[in-house]
């Protein structure tokens, strides 16, 4: 009897014919005894007996019994499989270190690459209810949003009835004094009850409540785990003990963990750490609001809230609370996942899956070759009785072996470089900071170690098997035609993918290129930027504050390392945006409707000397003129003026939070050129205002006479003799501050480039092997070619070009293949577009001539080839000859 | 296995082997013939008969075949295998052995 595999559904349909046929015979039997057809169907079942059961013993028989057969099938002889596999490793050490290698690299990179996709687009909302998380916005024009006002986020949350939870939370930085250095906190003004709704669990005390955020309560604060144990030692008594936020004293009444941290390090509420959570006022009239949030009741849709949330907005304005009203707009976290960040993440591990691919072709043409080369000895080993099957679970125990050895130490280097990735990259990108290997990226570490197994492993030794039955015996060459074609297939395939992450490097390459290049609008080089915050208590009023800033300004100017020194509200990378628009005076009283975003920065005199930002026309302001004085930027003169010449022309500032306020008119005196707020960004209109010295929020612009590092440590000892709580984190160099708003860019194209370099090298190395084998099965050829007068030059070059033609087919594969998916990166370039003839001409260019390059060496054995000797010999040098 | 009733262990397979020793054959001609020599006395319900052919095929002593049988249809037959002739001589020689050691002693006086 055969034992194929049949399965439970081969076998029930075998059984059941056999006793059909019992039954069958039985009747016939009884008919012809003379029963009616009907009685002798009876008469033959009661003799048979249950038939189902019967039926189910004999095929659960067979079943067990081939199951069995499989598993003792499959590791009967796995022992000697592992020990015939160590024994040629050990024959080839360098071979197996350099496979082994790549599998690390290339599984490690996947389950690096997938886990940062996990942890930031996969699973943004870390709580409960996460999925139903709106923030909601105001839209008073098309793409542009708005945070609603505190009284109509009061009104909805007291008429709303969609919100399983409503409230405010501001996030803020704050300046922590009294314990150590002076520091910057991330602090989250909240309302109380959110924390709990955000899954928050304190470990030691408790949440905030809502007592604390009643009028007069006294200050509280939640502190996160890490400026526990940071700054307040992870004393145990740390509940009661009281932290300086801004000059206040707030008692702490507890902590708690990290795992809050990743809502608010990449999500649609803000960026960034929060340290310390505070009570925002429960009160009506209260001012402090932040972004307006809410959990929506389950089951109820975006746009009931949106029409629950209009409704009561237009209510509003009837009862005269509201003096627009404009549409809703509610986003979700679900934003994120298609964030730049996310497109990002995307790329990054499409490439990295498709070096572990082009990785795994290689592996497996190398497996190949060297089956090929091992053909003598698997014909001896069926020779003397082994199974197809058994040449296969050697050859799959092999690439087993090296890719599972390969895959755990990728995971390791993934387990240990993935926290290394995110702290290192944190700084820079806080949704980085919160990734972290789980269950569902070992799974898929699994998923492609198996898949790497089985394209590098078990596919090759399948094919070298079939092989090996078939050539059995025959004493000819060692290499076959089929051997020649899959070797093309798998260089091809190699060569394209290649091709795809070249394109895909080169694009990214020269985008940043483009951003680095571009003229930021002012110079950056030699500037400090100090951005402070002066803290309430300590300068209570504007004159105090301006006095504070004006000792600050002396300190600097009387310093030896310093230029120029300037104070604005905002820094030029970062200028504030203001949601209106600029009106010419004579054009006041037609209708307005057009507001949008501008820039608009508070600057002193000296500020467009201090950033080295030419005035173009005009001259700078006057801090003392009848009528305050206003340098706008080329673009805003355009936006504004139309045609018309700006300088002299006054005008007002009109905003629709405000649209009855009368005109506050300032004349233009000056235009500059555009500054790019963040490079990436389009710069919109800008206008420079005169500072009214005295805000809270300033900064200081200081330019270095030398180097910025250098002077930067005098400044801040000139700044200390001042006021001590000045925190050190409120100093940056402006050059790594442009440099770091292009860190996504950056990280891509270098990304990008080290995968496309290894691609490249895996393809050459690939293109080497193939011409390798192809070369030795024409080593007889040759020599029959070379004994009829064949000159050497002209065979190696036919040699060169039968080994290109995949390559060339290949490249030509790869250039469509990285036109289609080019288009995908669109929203990720700068500057280019995704079909730069430049990068789609270079990258075939860059591949075709190293492929040649590795061409040449294996085909050079033809120039020395000796006919004679070959032909007599049999001709079956080894690759390696 | 509780189909197979009342048959003494052993008997059915013992009963199998003998039925198939002269030629290949199929279930129904198996049940016929157990039937025709024991007069109906051992195989009361003939299904019986089958995962009893099955586990002596997983077994290896006899193997089936799937042929065309005398009223022209497809039927799986059983043969004995070079094994299942072995376990036929032995068992019959242990049977007949056992058998008249007990006819023997219930025939026996006090």
């Amino acid at each position: 009897m055969r034992w194929g595999r049949k399965g439970r559904k081969g076998w029930r349909d075998e059984v059941d014919e056999e006793l059909a046929f019992h039954l069958e015979m039985r009747r016939r039997s009884l008919q012809e005894q003379g029963l009616s057809e009907e009685a002798a169907d009876r008469e033959a079942r009661r003799r048979f007996g249950p038939v189902r059961p019967i039926r189910d013993a004999c095929v659960e028989v067979n079943r067990r019994e081939e199951v069995r057969r499989m598993w003792s099938g499959m590791w009967s002889g796995t022992g000697l499989d592992v020990r015939v596999a160590l024994r040629q490793f050990a024959r080839r050490p360098g071979y197996v270190a350099v496979v082994i290698a790549t599998f690390a690299l290339a599984v490690g990179g996947n389950t690096a690459a997938f886990s940062l996709l996990n942890s930031i687009v996969l699973q943004p909302t870390p709580f409960e209810g996460g999925d139903r998380l709106v923030r909601m916005w105001l839209e008073p024009q098309e793409g542009i949003l708005v945070t609603p006002s505190s009284e109509l986020s009061t009104r909805w949350r007291e008429r709303a009835r969609i919100f399983d939870e409503f409230g405010t939370l501001g996030i803020a930085p704050r300046l922590l004094t009294g314990r150590g250095d002076p520091e910057t906190l991330g602090t989250a003004t909240a309302t109380p009850s959110l924390l709990e709704a955000f899954g928050m669990r304190p470990f030691a005390g408790r949440l905030l409540g809502a007592s604390d955020a009643r009028a007069g309560a006294a200050p509280v604060a939640v502190i996160s785990e890490r400026l526990w144990t940071t700054r307040l030692d992870g004393a145990s008594d740390v509940i009661g003990q009281g932290i300086d936020l801004d000059g206040e004293t707030h008692t702490v009444v507890g902590v708690v963990g990290p795992e809050i941290r990743r809502l608010f390090a990449s999500s649609a509420l803000g960026r960034g750490d929060v340290d310390a959570w505070l009570p925002a006022p429960d009160d009506r009239d209260a001012t402090a609001s932040g972004t307006v949030i809410g959990i929506l009741r389950e089951g109820v849709t975006r746009e009931q809230a949106v029409a629950e949330l209009e409704a009561i907005a237009a209510q509003a304005v009837e009862d005269g609370d509201l003096e627009v009203e404009w549409p809703v707009r509610l986003s979700t976290q679900e934003a994120l996942a298609t964030s730049p960040l996310a497109r990002t993440l995307w790329v990054v591990f499409a490439c990295v899956g498709m070096v572990l691919l082009i990785a795994c072709l290689n592996i497996g043409g190398v497996q190949i070759a060297r089956g090929i080369e091992r053909g003598g000895e698997f014909e001896l080993r069926s020779a003397i009785g082994a199974s197809r099957a058994g040449l296969v679970r050697q050859l799959a125990t092999e690439g087993l072996l090296l890719s599972g050895v390969g895959a755990l130490i990728g995971v390791a280097l993934a387990y240990w470089g993935v926290p290394m990735l995110g702290s290192t990259l944190g700084a820079e990108l806080p949704e980085l900071r919160t990734v972290h290997l789980d269950l569902r990226v070992l799974v898929f570490a699994l998923v492609a170690t198996a898949g790497a197994s089985f394209v590098s492993g078990i596919a090759p030794g399948i094919l070298i098997s079939r092989r090996a039955g078939r050539v059995s015996g025959a004493r000819t060459s060692t290499v076959g035609r089929g051997d020649v074609r899959l070797g093309r297939l798998l260089v091809g395939g190699e060569v394209a993918l290649t091709i795809v992450l070249l394109v895909a490097a080169g694009l990214f390459l020269t985008s940043y290129r483009h951003l680095r290049n571009v003229d930021p609008g002012f110079d950056p080089g030699r500037l400090i930027v100090l951005s402070l915050s002066a803290d309430s208590v300590r300068y209570p009023t504007a004159p105090e504050r301006a006095a504070f800033y004006a000792s600050l300004r002396e300190r600097f100017q009387g310093l030896p390392a310093v230029g120029a020194v300037s104070l604005a509200t905002g820094s030029p990378d970062r200028l504030p945006g203001y949601y209106g628009v600029l009106v010419p005076e004579d054009r006041w009283s037609e209708p307005r409707e057009d507001a949008s975003v501008l820039r608009a920065n508070w600057v002193d005199p000296g500020y467009f000397r201090a950033i080295g930002a030419p005035i173009v026309e005009g001259r700078e302001p006057v801090l003392d003129a009848p009528e305050p004085e206003v340098v706008i930027s080329r673009s805003a003169a355009r936006v504004y003026f139309g045609e018309d010449a700006p300088l002299g022309r006054r005008f007002a500032l009109w905003t629709p939070f405000a649209a009855d306020n009368p005109p506050e008119w300032r004349r233009v005196v000056g235009i500059t050129e555009s500054v790019r707020p963040e490079i990436v960004e389009d710069p919109g209109p800008q206008i420079y205002l005169s500072l009214d010295s005295g805000e809270e929020r300033a900064t200081f612009l200081v330019r270095a006479v030398g180097s910025p590092s250098d002077a930067l440590p005098a400044l801040r000892e000139a700044a200390w003799a001042i006021d001590d709580r000045i925190p050190v984190d409120a100093w940056s160099l402006m050059a790594e501050r442009v440099q770091s708003s292009i860190i996504r860019q950056s990280i891509t194209a270098k990304l990008t480039a080290a995968f496309g370099a290894i691609a490249l090298l895996i393809a050459i190395v690939g293109v080497y092997g193939a011409v390798l084998l192809d070369s030795d099965r024409r080593v007889r050829e040759n020599a029959i070619r070379l004994a009829l007068g064949a000159r050497p030059a002209e065979l190696r070059r036919r040699m060169i070009w039968t080994s290109m033609a995949p390559v060339m087919v290949g490249l030509a594969g790869g250039l469509i293949g990285a036109g289609l998916a080019a288009g995908a990166l669109t929203s990720l370039l700068w500057g280019i577009s995704p079909r730069e003839p430049m990068v789609f001409l270079l990258a075939p260019a860059v591949l075709g001539l190293t492929s040649w390059a590795a061409a040449l060496a294996p085909t050079r054995q033809v120039l020395r080839l000796d006919p004679a000797r070959t032909l007599t010999e049999g001709g079956t040098a080894g690759p390696s000859g | 296995m509780g189909i197979e009733g009342r048959i003494l262990r052993g008997t059915l397979s013992l009963l199998i082997l003998r039925a198939v020793q002269a030629g290949p054959r199929h279930g129904y001609a198996i049940a016929e013939w157990i039937d025709d020599v024991t007069d109906g006395e051992v195989l009361v319900e003939e299904g019986t008969l089958y995962p009893a052919l099955h586990r002596m095929a997983r077994d290896g002593l006899l193997e089936a075949e799937w042929g065309l049988s005398e009223a022209r249809r497809r039927a799986k037959y059983y043969r004995l295998t070079p094994a299942g002739r072995r376990t036929l001589e032995t068992e019959r020689d242990e049977w007949q052995r056992y058998s008249r050691a007990m006819a023997k002693a219930l025939a026996a006086g006090e």
